[in-house]
């Protein structure tokens, strides 16, 4: 046991030189192109499966550290002018063949390449919140992989005009921001979306809320908040003005907080809450179709079945007639 | 009484006019442009679910079942439009004006339609005889003025939300909100009642199954005038005008009728169970 253990660690120490040896007996180090890597990424028999644990939840994941070249040459990397290689972004791998280690240190998008939007993600109050949240312990902020990441982002670019990655960033927001989701798919950009239809004039979340600088709803200079927001309501919706864009983006009439709002306000007997509130008048309005439609189809379907009935009796009772 | 249809059949059945070319061009219009505008209104406001996604994408999903829309909604108009012309002129020029409001020939709710629902009731709950209607039963009644009521309300909501950004100067943006939820919930509720109470009433009583006709042929048979509305019969009758809407037989409409009215029965029965079973497993 001592002995493989020695053999293990030895083994790792000749690996953590073997680059050194390499740059050394060889001199100068040739460029690594996406074909070196394949060798054993492209073969399933070389590379196999690692456990990962997620830094998100702790849990723990089978990868498989195999590498689809198409995807990537298809992914806005490989089709790049600049003919990005694995180690541009591997940068812990510049110079290393053969089996390297294991856990690579994350790839950094930000520094060197993204600093553009990376700078204003990392500015704005979304990420800032999720720092806080992080010191509650409650969740990391998220990197740019966990939006731009999985089979579905590697193809066809640009992003931005995509329906299916537009569609498919409404599901990323959805994955926190679910009550969100919902209320937005009872309005009509929503019902379009959820339809599957997520072209360019259907507003998805970040249409509205901004890509990567996303402030809170509240702050004035948010894409929502009152300073831009006839702008963003008019990158589709020509001629908007102030009074349009009081339209209520997230209708929440069917969801229970609204009505414990309300029974709370009337609790305070804060009446002036509920009038102000747009949201009352949805739900008025939603309220009284519910009395109506129920209504409607107890008087009618109670009138229609037992006329059903009636008409079926009153023929056999005619028949047993005709018969006497 | 399917047996009395075919006793009626092969004693050389009498036919009387009860719809005029006129009521059902509207009639054949309202079902086109209703049936337009519920399939491709519909999915969208039951769009968490397979079936409404299904059934979006094939009529054309987004921005083609938006134009069928409009243009359906464009025919729901013009039958609007043919219908106030109609009662005006014969309001107006005709002097037919009191006939209409008032009386036995109006379709507007008249003091005996109170004793109408309550002989009905008792007839329904087995203490009575089938009540004698005249030409227009309440519940045709309360359908007409139903469609009318939804026309309005449908029309105003639509062109709301169809020119949002020209209503704002009127309005603000949360009436459009209203007005979006007003438009799916009266859809819901004018859908699922016409394919449901609408039919049930119409097509599908156990005497009529599969379809009345008269609505698309105009006729209607002596016997069942007299069975229906005998109070109607009865009258005009005694008024020795009966023979004067004794129209023959027309095999060739007959057909037509069945042919395109089975399929959109079947059609809007099961966009309601489709849309009672979303409900359901949305409330669960």
């Amino acid at each position: 046991m001592q002995l493989k253990k020695w053999a293990g660690t030895c083994r790792n120490i000749f690996l953590l030189f073997l680059p050194l040896f390499f740059s050394i007996s060889i001199g100068q180090v040739p460029a690594q192109e996406v074909d070196d890597c394949q060798e054993c990424h492209g073969n399933p028999t070389k590379v196999g499966k690692v456990t990962r644990i997620d830094r998100e939840t702790g849990e723990v994941k089978v990868v498989s550290m195999l590498v689809d070249k198409d995807a990537f040459l298809h992914s806005a990397h490989g089709r790049s002018k600049e003919g990005f290689t694995c180690i541009d972004c591997h940068q812990d791998l510049d110079g290393v063949f053969g089996e390297h280690l294991p856990l690579l240190n994350p790839v950094d998008c930000v520094t060197f390449c993204h600093d553009d939007p990376g700078a204003s993600y990392l500015e704005g109050s979304h990420h800032k919140h999720m720092v806080e949240k992080e010191k509650e312990k409650k969740r990391c902020p998220p990197t740019c992989k966990e939006c731009h990441i999985g089979k579905n982002s590697m193809r066809e670019t640009p992003v931005k005009d995509d329906p299916f990655h537009r569609g498919q960033t409404n599901q990323m927001c959805s994955g926190c921001h679910e009550e969100y989701q919902l209320t937005y798919c009872t309005n009509l950009h929503g019902q379009l979306s959820s339809l599957g239809y997520c072209n360019t004039d259907v507003a998805n979340c970040s249409d509205c809320h901004g890509g990567h600088e996303i402030l809170k709803s509240e702050d004035p200079e948010s894409q929502v908040g009152e300073k831009k927001i006839v702008e963003t309501c008019s990158k589709c919706h020509k001629g908007a003005d102030k009074k349009f864009v009081r339209h209520v983006a997230h209708p929440k009439f069917k969801r229970p907080e609204l009505y414990k709002d309300v029974v709370k306000a009337v609790k305070d007997r804060d009446f002036k809450k509920i009038a102000t509130n747009p949201q009352s008048y949805l739900m008025l309005i939603f309220l009284m179709y519910v009395g109506i439609i129920g209504f409607t189809f107890t008087a009618f379907g109670a009138h229609s079945l037992l006329m059903w009935f009636r008409i079926i009796k009153d023929e056999k009772k005619e028949e047993e007639g005709h018969g006497h | 009484m399917r047996k009395r249809k075919k006793k009626a059949m092969a004693t050389e059945e009498k036919l009387y006019l009860r719809f005029s070319a006129f009521h059902r061009l509207s009639h054949f219009l309202l079902i086109v442009s209703f049936f337009g505008l519920v399939l491709t209104g519909i999915p969208l406001a039951f769009q968490g679910h397979d079936w409404a996604r299904w059934l979006y994408s094939l009529l054309g999903g987004y921005p083609t079942c938006g134009y069928i829309h409009r243009i359906c909604a464009g025919i729901t108009f013009l039958c609007a439009f043919l219908h106030f012309a109609y009662v005006s002129n014969l309001m107006l020029w005709k002097g037919e004006g009191a006939k209409i409001l008032w009386g036995v020939e109006s379709i507007l709710l008249q003091p005996k339609d109170v004793m109408d629902i309550l002989a009905d009731l008792k007839w329904l709950l087995g203490f009575g005889p089938r009540p004698a209607f005249d030409r227009w039963i309440y519940w045709e009644k309360f359908e007409y003025l139903s469609l009318l009521w939804g026309t309005i309300v449908m029309a105003g909501t639509g062109f709301l939300l169809w020119f949002p950004t020209t209503f704002s100067i009127i309005f603000p943006g949360w009436v459009m909100d209203m007005a979006l939820i007003a438009h799916r919930y009266e859809a819901i509720l004018a859908a699922a009642f016409v394919f449901t109470i609408h039919f049930v009433h119409t097509h599908l009583l156990p005497d009529r199954v599969p379809v009345d006709e008269a609505m698309f042929t105009g006729r209607v048979s002596g016997e069942e005038l007299q069975h229906e509305r005998p109070v109607q019969y009865k009258r005009l009758l005694d008024a020795g005008v009966l023979e004067a809407y004794r129209v023959p037989p027309n095999k060739t409409l007959s057909f037509i009728s069945k042919v395109i009215a089975v399929p959109l029965l079947l059609i809007g029965l099961l966009l309601t169970s489709l849309m009672v079973s979303s409900l359901i497993i949305d409330l669960i």
